[in-house]
């Protein structure tokens, strides 16, 4: 075991980003649009899911190819430090909507199912209390938490799947591909954003889970596992609601839970569920805050990132609270983000790969004109 | 009339002493003490004299010897011929061995014919038959020496005095831990000797590489500690962060190994405990022999092993006595009454009182027809009940023998009978809170013990005020606080998270394998 300060181990690293990545990709999903025009979300997730490891796996070759040890050192080598600068401060943006994005929704979800009496403001309240001492406990503390916690997600999505698995029929999933493959392609070229981020998250920290190797490892196993949950929950969400009901609905996974009723001495399960995802949202929430202000961090050279966690908490803690409150410019902004994001995201670390790529293998093929000799020099010696 | 005067006088009465204190100035409203300006290095006192007039002379002085009369200073001839003097504190020193093996040898006349020039070490070679002897010219040593119980003798001519080991003082036999039962294994515990303590490491650790280093704790009362590891094992920079810490300890008094814990640990406001305080010699052979470090304090019967994880402090040395099946089913039910002991409580105030729809209706009308009379909100009825329990638990410890049980029974059943007939709290809430009480008594550590007392209280409170949500969230927080602390630099929820490796996972005992690896979040040079 390492013992150095401030680092986390594989199994950590792998737990908070698969968390983050799950509770993204299973609650934030918008379902008007997701089963707009058939029960393909499971499929398309999958595939959007397998695109996010495409892009992170290109950045993860590109960093190694060009040695560099964090996400902004490489968009420095890549682009320059003032588009890196702006880039990084994309990246750090994204990974704060996410949070967002993430508080919004459960804050929602507490509001409506649980207590409708509550304004969102006063949960809200508690959820960015809870993610401020978090974060400030540092980036041990969020990864070793989430190391702890993970099987309460595991037990709170397997048992909320279990527990609708009476209702489950195969034939609701139908129209199978939608509207036809191109729609589900578009769908999973926007759910990418629900997989990347966590995955470049992670590439932000690198330092912190003992360099590159361990940060690409993470990254993709993570993606890989988030995909498959992800699908599989929005599988057995498919074969119990029809497509036309689930665009009406608000937050499916919580339905499913609500359908089920027993005799016994707990008829009520679907509440404790949601307790368990809330803390695991809580949990990803901290993760993109840390992230962010790490970058954040990264751009200004900020030695101590305290500042920016209370910050990043507040702001997102604020722009959570905007949203419910049906501010327009700020629903539009999500809204294209929600859209577009992916691209937004995807596209500078593309292109940044691809100058790396071409700038190191460049330079490369310098170093060894440089060290072997030419021919005519061969002969002469 | 004098008298009477005196009674209703406003005024102080003249030969009432006062011990005022105003010299360092007004204190802090909150307390606390004024910086205190560092002391200047003071200069090391002069070595030893060869002249044997001034030196007894300076150790009267020094030890106050015209009242302190238990200091003993024996005059005598050192084989019929040469001036000594033995010097002892009486009853720490054994007045038998001084005067079998110091005085009796060294009168002998011509016992130092063929000395020469270093007469002090021909006495220790030839003279004194003691098997600790040294010689020493340092003034603090020879003072230290003598306050330790040790024997001194100077002889005249002779700036070096020979410290002899009489250690004789009275101490506690070695008895059975009170604290730390166990039905199987071994029943001796620690006393307050310190020689006999690792005396008793010793017995059960039989390696070349134990090494049990005796130091001065850093105290005015200048007491001593060991720090006992194996050498050939222990991570070195764990060994030098104990040492650190311990070498940075300057208070005023060590009495015990819990003023030792307090001084050397970081996380002050943390309700866990940093170290393991164990009473039991196999306990702590048991984790020295894994690559820890322990340290036993002279007059404490205990010792504080670090680093501590969580699931230490959830362990007891049987677990490991037992075999396997059985030790699995005391471990789980351990851990699921510490569960219940912390969760409980909070959980039934947030599903009764913010999410009665979550019950059904069995539940509910019960709990709603027990509480019917009850005049006490929800949430202060619970917490009224963990105070009435603490209440009776401290009681049941401090009063001494069976009394104490006979509060904690009685005290339990008529108070909680009363209770509830004066309708102060209701039936439910006392079988919840008796069983939250009776789960944190299988927590084994009692400083744990204690601990889980401030989570449960935690709970409650966010219970109480938000239901499942400050609930969940205030598991979280607590999840988190402890997942982030260190015990010397080891992760408190190790091997969990972070998982390292084990053959003994933290809730379910795996098999005692015959591999020798010790445990991979010490670190040991074995790993390496």
């Amino acid at each position: 075991m390492n013992l150095k300060q401030g680092r986390i181990g594989y199994q950590e690293a792998l737990s908070v980003v698969t968390i983050a990545s799950v509770v993204s990709a299973v609650f934030t999903t918008d379902s008007e649009k997701l089963y707009a025009k058939g029960n393909s979300a499971w499929l398309s997730m999958l595939i959007s899911a397998f695109i996010a490891l495409i892009v992170f796996e290109l950045v993860v070759y590109a960093m190694r190819v060009s040695k560099t040890q964090s996400l902004y050192a490489f968009l420095c080598y890549g682009l320059g430090k003032q588009l890196a600068a702006a880039v990084a401060l994309l990246v750090s943006g994204m990974l704060l909507c996410c949070a967002v994005s993430l508080l919004a929704r459960f804050t929602l979800m507490v509001g409506r199912f649980v207590f409708p009496q509550a304004g969102e403001k006063t949960i809200l309240l508690y959820f960015m209390l809870a993610v401020l001492v978090l974060v400030y406990l540092g980036w041990e503390g969020v990864a070793r938490t989430a190391r702890l916690f993970l099987w309460l997600l595991v037990a709170a999505l397997v048992g909320a799947l279990a527990l609708a698995s009476y209702g489950y029929e195969l034939h609701r999933l139908a129209p199978f591909l939608g509207d036809g493959f191109s729609s589900m392609l578009q769908n999973a070229a926007s759910e990418v954003l629900l997989f990347l981020p966590a995955m470049v998250g992670m590439l932000i920290v690198t330092r912190g889970v003992h360099g590159m190797k361990t940060a690409g490892r993470t990254g993709y196993m993570a993606g890989l596992i988030g995909g498959i949950i992800a699908a599989l929950c929005q599988f057995c969400v498919g074969m119990t609601y029809s497509y036309q009901d689930l665009a009406q609905m608000h937050s499916p996974m919580f339905r499913l839970t609500m359908g089920f009723k027993s005799a016994g001495y707990f008829p009520r399960l679907d509440t404790l569920l949601l307790f368990g995802w809330v803390m695991s949202a809580v949990l990803a929430a901290c993760y993109y805050v840390y992230t962010a202000s790490l970058m954040y961090a990264n751009v200004f050279a900020q030695e101590d990132i305290r500042p920016n966690l209370a910050a990043f908490t507040a702001l997102a803690g604020g722009l959570a609270l905007l949203s419910h409150s049906g501010v327009a410019w700020l629903k539009a902004a999500l809204d294209f983000i929600g859209r577009q994001g992916y691209a937004l995201l995807a596209a500078p670390l593309v292109l940044c790969a691809a100058l790396t790529i071409f700038r190191a293998k460049t330079a490369d093929k310098n170093d060894k004109n440089k060290s072997e000799p030419s021919k005519e020099e061969e002969k002469e010696a | 009339m004098g008298k009477l005067a005196d009674l209703l006088r406003f005024d102080h009465n003249e030969e009432e002493f006062e011990l005022l204190e105003t010299e360092q100035g007004e204190p802090g409203f909150f307390g606390g003490y004024p910086e205190e300006k560092k002391a200047k290095a003071a200069k090391p006192p002069p070595p030893a004299s060869s002249s044997l007039k001034i030196n007894e002379s300076r150790l009267k002085a020094d030890f106050y010897a015209e009242i302190n009369t238990d200091v003993l200073f024996r005059r005598f001839l050192l084989g019929g011929r040469i001036e000594a003097l033995v010097v002892c504190i009486n009853g720490m020193a054994s007045g038998q061995q001084i005067n079998d093996f110091i005085l009796r040898q060294g009168m002998r006349p011509g016992c130092m014919d063929g000395a020469k020039d270093e007469l002090a070490l021909y006495a220790i070679e030839h003279v004194f038959a003691q098997q600790e002897a040294k010689l020493s010219g340092d003034w603090g040593e020879i003072k230290t020496a003598i306050l330790q119980g040790q024997s001194i003798v100077m002889i005249e001519g002779e700036n070096q005095a020979v410290i002899m080991d009489t250690r004789g003082f009275e101490h506690r036999g070695v008895g059975t831990a009170e604290n730390e039962k166990v039905v199987r294994g071994p029943q001796e515990s620690f006393n307050e000797s310190i020689r006999t303590n690792v005396t008793l490491l010793r017995r059960i650790i039989q390696t070349e590489d134990f090494v049990c280093e005796f130091q001065k704790a850093g105290a005015k009362n200048n007491i001593s500690l060991v720090v006992a590891y194996r050498a050939g094992i222990v991570n070195q920079s764990l060994l030098d962060e104990v040492k650190k810490r311990l070498s940075k300890v300057d208070t005023r008094m060590i009495i015990g190994e819990g003023t030792i814990e307090q001084l050397t640990e970081r996380h002050s406001i943390f309700p866990l405990p940093q170290v393991l305080c164990t009473e039991r010699p196999d306990r702590t052979a048991a984790h020295i022999m894994q690559g820890h470090v322990a340290v036993l304090v002279e007059g404490s019967p205990a010792a504080n092993v670090m680093p501590v994880t969580l699931f230490t402090l959830m362990s007891t040395s049987e677990d490991a006595y037992m075999r396997r099946p059985l030790g699995m089913i005391l471990r789980v039910v351990r851990y699921l009454g510490a569960i219940i002991s912390i969760l409980l409580p909070g959980y039934f105030l947030a599903t009764c009182l913010h999410h009665p729809g979550m019950l059904s209706t069995e539940v509910l009308t019960t709990i709603i027809a027990s509480r019917q009379m009850v005049f006490l909100p929800f949430g202060a009825e619970v917490l009224f009940l963990l105070w009435v329990f603490q209440l009776l638990r401290e009681a049941g410890i401090r009063v001494p023998g069976s009394a104490g049980q006979a509060i904690g029974i009685i005290g339990g059943l008529i108070l909680g009978q009363a209770a509830v007939s004066a309708n102060m709290v209701s039936t439910v809430v006392l079988i919840v809170v008796a069983l939250s009480g009776l789960g944190t008594f299988t927590i084994p550590d009692y400083s744990t013990q204690i601990s889980a007392g401030y989570f449960r209280l935690g709970l409650v409170f966010a219970a109480w005020l938000s239901g499942l949500l400050g609930f969940a969230l205030g598991v979280l927080i607590i999840g988190g606080w402890i997942a982030s602390q260190k015990s010397y630099g080891v992760p408190f929820l190790a091997p969990v998270s972070p998982k390292t490796y084990t053959d003994r996972p933290g809730i379910l005992r795996g098999r005692v394998t015959s591999h020798s690896r010790a445990t991979d979040y010490t670190n040991t040079r074995e790993d390496v």
